[in-house]
């Protein structure tokens, strides 16, 4: 887009502002969705765009960027989960929009069972799932996010799929 | 039936994206987000080899090198990539004098460059995984090649994106001293894998260091200070390179390489072994399964590594190369490495 038009001349610093700008709530929901827990998922996208800035020397182009911070995110994400060992610390859940209250209700326990059938998922299966479903990356976007082949990713998704589909209809 | 994504209309996919778009838009990040990422910049301005806990680390590191005749220069205050370009007298730098050519992505600046090598992993189904060697080019910095080279495997990416790493991709290099040939790499976080995987991991960083530290053997791991944390192993001696045949690529492509331009003939060459030593090649049009030219050359045999060439003329346009050798049973491609390039 405009991006792309400005990005030969920026600096780190600029590439920070302007990718914040443009991309930090989406990594900060998506790091959120890999971890569940919304205030460690701004750290670890936080950190991302830390390290971003240091490795901008070798970075240093939109497109690379923001695979870059994707990385990070996926990457930091799946270390800050095998680091935590206390129960989940759930993200506190806004009320339900009252005025549709009992629809709301039936759609919220729907999209519950969703995501933890995701959470009970192994690692990189959840990964391929939420890159694919909520980041709508490509194959090989999503390969390259995790850091694991093309063919991987399909042999994740596809087992990823098959799992849930058995685990959703079980408790259907 | 073997599709991995489902089409959109599948009601699981619409399912799984319905609720995960609603779960991220409860997900508000607070104000405070681009505030708190120029702080955390800010403290790690300084590269930890300069941080003063890390310069008595590094002075060793220094000391440890100079034996092997490359200057370090340490101290300069400002970051800025000036670097004491005085790269002339160490031990790797015999491949500066070869042409630049378009490696690894882009730069910014068409300053010098060191060469570092760099392991990665591809899981080749005929053999499992094992290591491949990529050459980056990286903007100078006062500190060892090992250490750019370490920090290259654990932030950068592979150029050829069938290859990945074991590793977390993280700053985690904290330390690089040498004591005789053998070298202590401190790191902040350990691999958490599979035994297999896990041993190929630790081969990764002991290739990555060995190869660009001339009077490096073996390598010792410590994480966090301490011998690093494992489920499979006892990590606490030093480890040197594995037997070539276990751990290492059997066939490596090594030019053209990855989204390289060059021109016709294309120089085809690479290091490897195959039965009989007969490693073949097949050249594509990108994105096309007719094959536009093969052949055939002589690499190391039956468990022996040696180079490979060979060359073949091609019109202007985008390909790709596969270098493998073909199942005596069968004649099936096996132990494949793949590189796209263009011929201009």
């Amino acid at each position: 887009m405009s991006d792309t038009a400005v990005a030969p001349a920026w600096g780190a610093d600029d590439a920070v502002t302007h990718l914040y700008a443009a991309h930090y709530r989406s990594l900060v929901r998506l790091a959120a969705l890999l971890l569940h827990d919304a205030a460690t998922a701004e750290e670890v996208v936080q950190d991302s765009f830390v390290a971003m800035h240091g490795a901008w020397r070798r970075v240093a182009d939109p497109d690379r960027a923001l695979a870059y911070l994707r990385q990070s995110v996926v990457n930091r994400s799946r270390s800050a989960l095998r680091r935590r060992t206390v129960a989940l610390r759930h993200a506190p859940r806004p009320a339900p929009d009252a005025a549709s209250a009992e629809h709301s209700a039936l759609v919220a326990l729907e999209h519950a069972e969703v995501m933890a059938a995701l959470r009970r998922l192994p690692p990189r299966q959840r990964e391929v799932l939420v890159l694919r479903y909520y980041a709508d990356l490509s194959e090989a976007e999503i390969a390259d996010a995790i850091g694991i082949s093309r063919g991987s990713v399909k042999s994740h998704a596809s087992r990823a799929m098959a799992t849930l589909r058995a685990d959703l209809e079980a408790t259907a | 039936m073997t599709t991995p994504f489902p089409p959109d209309d599948d009601p699981l996919a619409a399912r799984l994206r319905d609720a995960l778009h609603t779960e991220a838009d409860m997900v508000t990040p607070s104000n405070d987000g681009l505030q708190q990422i120029r702080s955390g910049i800010e403290q790690s301005q300084r590269p930890w080899w300069r941080h003063p806990a890390a310069i008595a680390v590094a002075a060793a590191a220094v000391l440890g090198l100079a034996v092997g005749g490359l200057a370090v220069t340490l101290g300069g205050d400002d970051d800025s990539g000036t670097v004491a370009a005085d790269q002339t007298t160490g031990p790797d730098t015999s491949a500066a004098s070869t042409p630049p050519e378009s490696t690894s992505g882009p730069n910014p600046t068409p300053t010098a460059r060191d060469e570092v090598y760099v392991y990665f992993v591809l899981d080749d189904p005929a053999s499992g995984p094992r290591l491949y060697r990529e050459e980056h080019r990286l903007v100078p910095k006062d500190v060892p090649l090992a250490i750019l080279a370490l920090e290259e495997m654990t932030t950068g990416s592979p150029v050829d994106p069938d290859y990945t790493t074991l590793w977390p991709r993280q700053p985690i290099v904290r330390g690089y001293t040498v004591e005789g040939d053998t070298a202590t790499v401190e790191l902040s976080e350990f691999v958490s894998l599979g035994a297999q995987a896990e041993e190929l991991a630790v081969q990764q960083l002991v290739h990555t260091v060995t190869a660009n530290d001339n009077d490096v053997k073996r390598v010792r791991l410590l994480v966090d200070g301490k011998v690093p944390p494992s489920g499979h192993f006892d990590w606490s001696e030093p480890v040197s390179r594995a037997p070539m045949v276990d751990v290492q690529g059997l066939i490596w492509l090594l030019t053209p390489t990855q989204d390289a331009t060059v021109s016709s003939p294309v120089e085809i060459t690479g290091y490897g072994t195959a039965f009989e030593g007969t490693v073949s090649w097949e050249v594509r049009r990108d994105g096309s399964d007719e094959v536009v030219a093969e052949g055939f050359t002589q690499a190391g045999a039956n468990g022996e590594f040696d180079e490979f060439s060979d060359s073949v003329e091609l019109a202007p346009g985008a390909y790709e190369i596969r270098a493998f050798e073909s199942s005596a049973e069968d004649g099936r491609p096996l132990h494949v490495d793949s590189k796209a390039f263009t011929v201009e």
